[in-house]
């Protein structure tokens, strides 16, 4: 699996510039994008100081009327500036990821905690969900077959990043869009400020003064196209994207550990898959924040990493010169180290002047500097030790064999947890009762107290149904999670905003910050279950079950992680119900229901290493956009006794596909109709449809789920 | 308030704001450290229950290193409240 990744289009806009190739320059330069914050009153804050990009309102780029939030406008100019240097049209790249943290904070903080604002202009919310900017993407740009939204908080744009490069290696898509998209918002200044992480001057990173970072915003996306396709449309290459690795410290939700092992051995494991050694690499673009404990543990995981090469390898910042964006971060600092190969030229790090002793590293002080970059990386770590690295290579490295990975990809274990109790294997498969879900404490009850402190009830329901369904005694391995939740615990935010508007930011609550950002519940089960694998959380409205598990499926075929737990989890929350969910969601609905549904997923083989046994392979995964909608695409069922499983009711023109298909006679279960709504219920659809095989009820089943003029289609095959 | 009602009340308070629902007031030595060993709480607790005692007693808890003494005990901080608010 050498494949290589080309990037064939780059777009950026930050606080030093609207397109890539300003910020670049400026960059180089040695400028500093900070200044007092315009977007709001930040009066009561210890600093205003920020990397806002300026002169840009949100309605310069957004179709009106449509609210759109500035999440969603930044990522469009970055998006559309990378396919026009990729001369690619909108709905040629066919898939595209989006890592985003903040979303539409920005437009929702000041209504959420307002019962009466919220009853007045709901429609503000409408870009609320994570999803918000993947499906503005897919409007303004699309066509789409396949999106995905991540967050995996700081690391998000990264995230985006390795996954489009696991569709291209594995040569489900051809051309993909990538990348990473964050606005400012009260939110994290209020947040990160009651941690005591924002430096009150221009942040330093690796300085011997160095007291905190500074927050930023911004967008960059990349176009990754196969080196098939790149040849034949001559397009000219940026930079090759050779290595990447995803992984989780599992060590606490906003201290990394120390010593940096694991983002370590995610250096070591980018540089191996792309062939190389650290005798290969140039640069390092870290990431550097500029808090005491981030830059000494990135200092000593480089030196770890690279042995003596470290004292060779340029390494910077960028965040001393753009503030750290959050979501985007991951996306714009890859674009950085891509542009550093293509140019030979390495940016500074804006705002060290002395180097910490713990940060003893080849620093570029001052302006950039012209060096020859054969092999560059991108480190980015998030809250709860959520890690990626990228490694970027320059063109004139001599082209490697493109494998195919053809791993078979086993449901081995499912799980739910609803208003029946927690139910594991074929159990799943029961009827729906419809009294409610046990209270928060009895689901507490069920963990160890002194390791699940402040874990909210969506939490708790993630953490115990994913526990009940990992292998127990399986600590050997990386495993990998991937979480969906369609709008995160709102409840949390708005309380935590509340304090903010009536209080002050001075009396916020500072242990709530990292557990209420979309991310927390999975950062959050990562540690309690020491998962070290990758961890992500998606979201995709009313088909975010099916789009957690076919990002693990994903994950399991291309070899980026051996085990994935993946599934969805829902709790009941008032804005959710009255407000969120008819705005985003305008189809009619059974009753709210909340429910925790999990399945592992592993290669061939694995459960049987175990001496256990899967109950379903998942055979086959697509996502199609409904101007693409055709029967031919729907592979038909291999047994003589299919099932279809949706969490709602597909609607006519889906139902009449299938029934053009080979799936045509197939009974069809809707699981809304019988455990009442909610977004996650995906998981519970796959869980159902794996559990019925694996009791012999049936020899095919197709999940599928809609969302956004979406299908994702799911086909469960019984074991051979 | 008196000392011992005082202390009770902040390790209601600790109790409360920082989660710990498997432990009860009796498992709060007056003496022991509150953070590092002991009860198991890190500088990320130690930023809650600052601002939480700030609310509560309506008392400024230094941000430099003046807070570390503060925080040695719960005696110590009942030592600091108390000053505090006569103080105020």
């Amino acid at each position: 699996m050498k494949s290589r990744v080309a990037i064939t289009g780059v777009g950026m806009i930050t606080a030093l510039g609207s397109t890539a190739a300003s910020t670049f320059a400026r960059l180089l330069a040695g400028e500093r994008g900070f200044g007092p914050i315009t977007l709001f009153d930040a009066a009561g804050q210890k600093s205003s100081l920020v990397g806002e990009v300026r002169d840009f309102r949100t309605g310069d780029v957004a179709p009106a009327p449509s609210p759109w939030s500035r999440t969603d406008a930044l990522a469009l100019v970055a998006a559309r500036e990378a396919l026009a240097m990729a001369r690619l049209a909108p709905g040629e790249p066919t898939a595209l990821a989006v890592g985003v943290t903040t979303g539409g904070m920005l437009e929702a903080e000041m209504i959420l905690p307002d019962a009466s604002a919220v009853n007045a202009r709901p429609h503000e919310l409408a870009s609320y969900p994570l999803s918000s900017p993947t499906h503005r993407l897919s409007e303004a740009l699309g066509p789409f077959d396949r999106t995905a939204t991540l967050c995996s908080a700081c690391s998000s744009g990264a995230s985006a990043i390795v996954q489009a490069a696991t569709w291209i290696s594995s040569g489900k898509h051809r051309v993909a869009l990538a990348g990473g998209t964050d606005a400012l918002c009260r939110l994290t200044l209020t947040g990160f400020h009651a941690l005591g992480a924002i430096d009150l001057g221009p942040c330093r990173p690796f300085d011997r003064d160095r007291a905190g970072l500074t927050l930023g915003e911004g967008a960059a996306f990349l176009v990754l196209e196969s080196e098939e396709s790149a040849r034949r449309r001559d397009a000219s290459v940026v930079a090759w994207l050779t290595g990447w690795a995803a992984g989780s410290e599992a060590h606490h939700l906003t201290h990394p550990e120390p010593g940096g092992a694991i983002p370590a051995a995610l250096i070591r494991r980018a540089l191996a898959r792309a062939g190389l050694d650290a005798r290969s690499l140039d640069y390092v673009n870290a990431h550097g924040t500029g808090t005491v404990a981030n830059d000494a543990m990135e200092a000593a995981a480089l030196r770890a990493a690279l042995g003596p090469e470290v004292d060779r390898v340029f390494v910077s910042s960028s965040k001393g010169q753009l503030g750290h964006t959050l979501g985007a971060a991951g996306a714009i600092e890859a674009v950085i180290t891509a542009m550093a190969v293509q140019r030979s030229e390495i940016p500074p790090t804006g705002g060290l002047a002395d180097p910490a002793g713990d940060c003893q590293l080849r620093h570029v002080l001052g302006k950039g500097r012209a060096a020859e970059v054969r092999a560059a990386l991108s480190s980015s770590f998030g809250f709860g030790g959520a890690g990626t690295t990228l490694l970027f290579e320059h063109e004139g490295e001599a082209p490697r064999a493109p494998v195919s990975s053809k791993v078979q990809v086993e449901i081995t274990a499912v799980t739910s947890l609803d208003a029946r109790g927690l139910l594991t294997g074929t159990s799943v498969d029961a009827p729906a009762v419809s009294t409610p879900m046990e209270p928060t404490d009895g689901i507490l009850a069920r963990l160890v107290a002194s390791r699940s402190r402040r874990f909210d009830r969506e939490t708790a329901m993630m953490v115990v149904g994913a526990e009940a369904a990992l292998p127990s005694g399986a600590g050997e391995g990386e495993r990998g999670l991937v979480a969906a939740t369609a709008f995160g615990n709102v409840e949390r935010a708005r309380e935590f905003l509340r304090t903010l508007v009536e209080k002050g930011p001075r009396r916020v609550a500072p242990a709530e910050f990292p557990h209420l950002l979309p991310s927390s519940p999975a950062g959050n089960a990562s540690i309690y279950l020491d998962l070290k694998g990758p961890v992500v959380t998606t979201c995709d409205l009313e088909a975010s079950g099916e789009a957690a598990v076919l990002l693990a499926g994903e994950w399991v075929a291309s070899g980026l992680c051996p085990l994935v737990v993946a599934g969805a989890v829902e709790a009941l929350d008032e804005l959710v119900r009255g407000v969120l969910g008819p705005l985003c969601e305008p189809d009619e609905h059974a009753a709210r229901a909340e429910g925790s549904a999990w399945i592992v997923l592993e290669p061939r083989g694995f459960a049987a290493l175990r001496g256990g046994a899967p109950l379903a392979v998942l055979h086959a995964t697509a996502q199609l956009a409904r101007k693409r909608w055709s029967a031919e695409e729907i592979a038909s069922p291999r047994g003589d006794a299919p099932v279809i499983v949706c969490a709602r009711a597909p609607e006519a023109a889906l139902v009449e596909l299938l029934a053009r298909s080979g799936w045509a006679g197939a009974t069809t279960t809707v699981v809304e109709r019988s455990h009442g709504w909610h977004e996650g219920l995906g998981a519970l659809a796959v869980a159902t449809a794996a559990a019925r095989i694996a009791r012999g009820a049936a020899t095919d089943a197709l999940v599928v789920g809609t969302s956004a003029g979406r299908a994702t289609l799911l086909h469960l095959v019984k074991p051979s | 308030m008196d000392p011992e009602a005082l202390k009770r009340e902040l390790k209601k308070l600790i109790l409360e704001e920082l989660d710990l629902r498997d432990l009860a007031e009796s498992d709060i030595d007056d003496e022991a450290p509150l953070f590092g060993e002991g009860l198991g709480l890190d500088s990320l607790d130690a930023l809650q229950l600052a601002v939480a005692i700030e609310e509560r007693f309506s008392v400024q808890i230094p941000e430099d290193d003046r807070a570390k003494p503060i925080f040695a005990s719960v005696t110590a901080l009942a030592a600091f409240i108390s000053s505090a608010r006569s103080a105020s």
